[in-house]
């Protein structure tokens, strides 16, 4: 059964359809044990993906879900769940958490697990030191983690010896499970995220989260209802680890910013503002959007109406909380939204699955939903007040940690709108406008506080990339002599870390392992500096040449093209270049090394 | 919940395990047991008891499902629960 490869298309784009939250958990089942039956290797747009899942719980169930979650996130995976009362050895080393055994992993914790737990009455001391113990303890077994690994964090018993103390007061085991998890979070290597337990508690509400029936019947906590919240949650941090969480929120204007239509109701007649509930709930959502923003997504909107008409409310309604300055693509015509949500991937130089398309026309979700299958539709009820708690659930912006390229994101994107309409509008001296940008460019050390956006941005890059390999924190420090990492300035913003070469020096040859730089500085010519730096790199190794191998992948086809730009020549898809300076274009960048 | 005839209970038995397995063909029999379902191991038992438990709107303890041979001796117990629940 299953095995048929028309079968299991057809259960992928099932499982696809399904929504998550939304369909019932039958249907949702139905499709959970089809999957399992099925074998996903023969279908065509899933990548595979090797998953380890340790817990002190029965792992069967939740394995079925993560499989789920994965396949509708475009992964073939295989799995492998620990057994049950195995956490502790398998986190010890029995089950190798290492990128040749896996690519991610997903470890669950509970109460149950705390080794340490304080007797009631403990005083304050006494407490603190055994939430210290706790931590020690388990952020040195976590430290075994060298792949991608979602860790959900311990739970809130079912139970508080101390009354409603117990979360409150030292002693109460409530109280040490939420300290051990603060401290803990503050540990974890930099593979990991945290998932808060006591978040996914409070969504699912104590009965699910705490089925005392079924950890009876088979040592599974949670009830199975509560399994796709819970798995969907666990995947969308897998996801963001493995650079893959989206970028981008496309909005519709009309009924999803305020109420009413423009066209139609005027500026006057839209509701918004604290004058009724429907208007204060938009401006609530609004404000939530703004926040994202500041956090560091992209907004753009998608809308059906007259571009000055659509524009009107952002120039003169005074309850706008977003401005026309938020949006860093503005879309407004009566073409169908999935040519927009294209453009807007080609004018912020994104991939089409990089975007959220935000709707409350059943009509607009439904054509995205079959036109644009990559991206993620967040349809909105005629509920304004539902809005945040709709976008928030379909947990398409997983966050790790808030690096400050996160923060400076939106203002290099508008900074980028900025060169490219330069470079668009005829008659622009393109020399002269990068030259008057006055870019600076920092030839970074590795160390602590620049080694996780480097594993990141290789990660997460994926059309200035050589090939699909990446690297773990602990290649990075133990190659840091052939990793150039670059930062970039200008007057308008500092950049971050934009670009990435790792190389080894082998037989008078300096090979480019990878090499990576963020669409966001497309246009500025880092490559050529890059390319400057190898060179001199090069001849202090005493190499006579750089060879880079290339390997295509769906999105890096912009590569050679740059690559033969700067002066490599190609031998099928290994690209080399001497050592010696070439002719470029220059690049106008004052070079800051810093040591 | 009313009380329910063997035969009652058998057939929603069968809807029970034609939703756990996702197999609309499958036929339950008095003579059924676990090696004559492909997949049925200990895993599937506890959806079974979980999707009985809800279709029956009754409360199973699995150490007395576990002991049970085949589907007969599940008709019956279910049929005692279902009717002891009926009667309160």
């Amino acid at each position: 059964m299953g095995s048929n490869p028309l079968q299991a298309q057809s259960l992928v784009s099932a499982a696809r359809e399904l929504l998550i939250p939304g369909s019932g958990y039958e249907q949702v089942d139905r499709i959970v044990t089809g999957l399992k039956r099925s074998d996903l290797s023969g279908v065509a747009s899933l990548r595979p993906l090797r998953v380890k899942i340790l817990g002190n719980i029965t792992t069967d169930y939740i394995t079925d879900y993560i499989r789920l979650m994965l396949v509708r996130a475009g992964y073939a995976p295989s799995l492998e769940a620990g057994h049950y009362g195995s956490l502790v050895r398998g986190l010890m080393g029995e089950v190798a958490l290492t990128p040749d055994a896996c690519d991610a992993a997903v470890v669950i914790l509970t109460h149950r697990d705390i080794q340490f737990p304080p007797r009631p009455g403990a005083t304050m001391a006494e407490a603190r030191e055994l939430v210290e113990r706790e931590a020690g303890f388990w952020s040195s077994l976590l430290e075994h983690c060298k792949v991608p690994t979602a860790i959900v964090s311990f739970d809130l018993p079912p139970y508080r010896v101390l009354d409603e103390q117990d979360g409150l007061a030292a002693g109460g085991l409530s109280w040490h499970v939420k300290m051990t998890n603060l401290e803990l979070a503050a540990r974890l290597p930099g593979t990991a995220a945290f998932i808060d337990a006591e978040a996914l508690q409070y969504r699912l509400g104590a009965a699910r989260w705490h089925d005392s029936h079924l950890y009876h019947l088979c040592k599974q906590p949670f009830s199975m209802e509560a399994l796709p919240e819970i798995t969907h949650t666990i995947v969308a941090a897998l996801i963001g680890l493995l650079g893959r969480g989206r970028k981008v929120l496309a909005l519709d204007l009309d009924n999803t910013l305020w109420g009413g239509v423009i066209g139609d109701d005027g500026l006057q007649g839209i509701e918004l503002g604290p004058e009724t509930p429907d208007g204060e709930a938009f401006v609530a959502f609004q404000r939530y959007i703004k926040n994202l923003s500041q956090r560091g997504i992209i907004l753009a909107v998608c809308s059906k109406n007259r571009d000055e008409v659509a524009r009107s409310p952002f120039h003169k309604h005074s309850a706008m909380v977003l401005k026309e300055d938020d949006i860093s693509c503005f879309v407004a015509n009566f073409q169908d939204k999935a040519s927009n949500l294209r453009h807007i991937a080609k004018t912020l130089n994104i991939g089409i699955d990089s975007i959220v398309f935000v709707d409350d026309n059943p009509v607009e979700c439904a054509l995205i939903r079959s036109e644009l299958p990559e991206v993620l539709v967040v349809e909105l009820s005629e509920d304004a007040s539902d809005h945040i708690r709709a976008l928030e659930a379909s947990k398409a912006f997983p966050l790790r940690t808030l690096t400050s390229e996160d923060l400076g994101r939106v203002a290099s994107y508008r900074a980028m709108g900025a060169v490219r309409d330069a470079a668009a509008a005829p008659g622009t001296d393109m020399e002269q406008f990068l030259a008057g940008l006055e870019p600076q460019a920092f030839v970074e050390k590795v160390d602590s506080s620049s080694v996780d956006r480097i594993v990141q941005l290789i990660r997460k890059t994926n059309q200035f990339k050589l090939n699909l390999s990446t690297f773990q924190e602990a290649d990075i420090f133990e190659g840091a002599d052939g990793v150039v990492a670059l930062r970039l300035a200008d007057r308008l913003q500092d950049y971050g870390i934009v670009a990435i070469a790792v190389t080894r020096p082998a037989d008078g040859i300096l090979n480019i392992q990878n090499w990576v730089m963020s669409c966001r500085v497309f246009g500025r010519r880092l490559e050529n500096l890059m390319l400057e730096i190898l060179r001199d790199k090069a001849r202090q190794l005493g190499c006579t040449n750089i060879q880079a191998g290339y390997v295509a992948t769906e999105k890096n086809v912009i590569l050679p093209e740059v690559l033969l730009r700067i002066g490599f020549t190609a031998a099928a898809n290994t690209y080399s270049t001497g050592v010696q300076a070439g002719s470029v274009e220059p690049h106008y960048m004052t070079i800051i090394y810093r040591r | 919940m009313a009380e329910l005839s063997r035969a009652e209970v058998q057939l929603k038995l069968q809807d029970v395990f034609r939703a756990v397995f996702d197999d609309d063909s499958l036929v339950l029999t008095d003579a059924t047991t676990a090696t004559d379902i492909a997949g049925w191991d200990s895993l599937q038992q506890v959806k079974i008891i979980l999707h009985c438990e809800k279709a029956f709107g009754i409360r199973l303890r699995a150490r007395d499902i576990n002991g049970l041979e085949n589907i007969s001796e599940m008709t019956d117990h279910l049929v005692a629960a279902v009717n002891k629940a009926a009667r309160k």
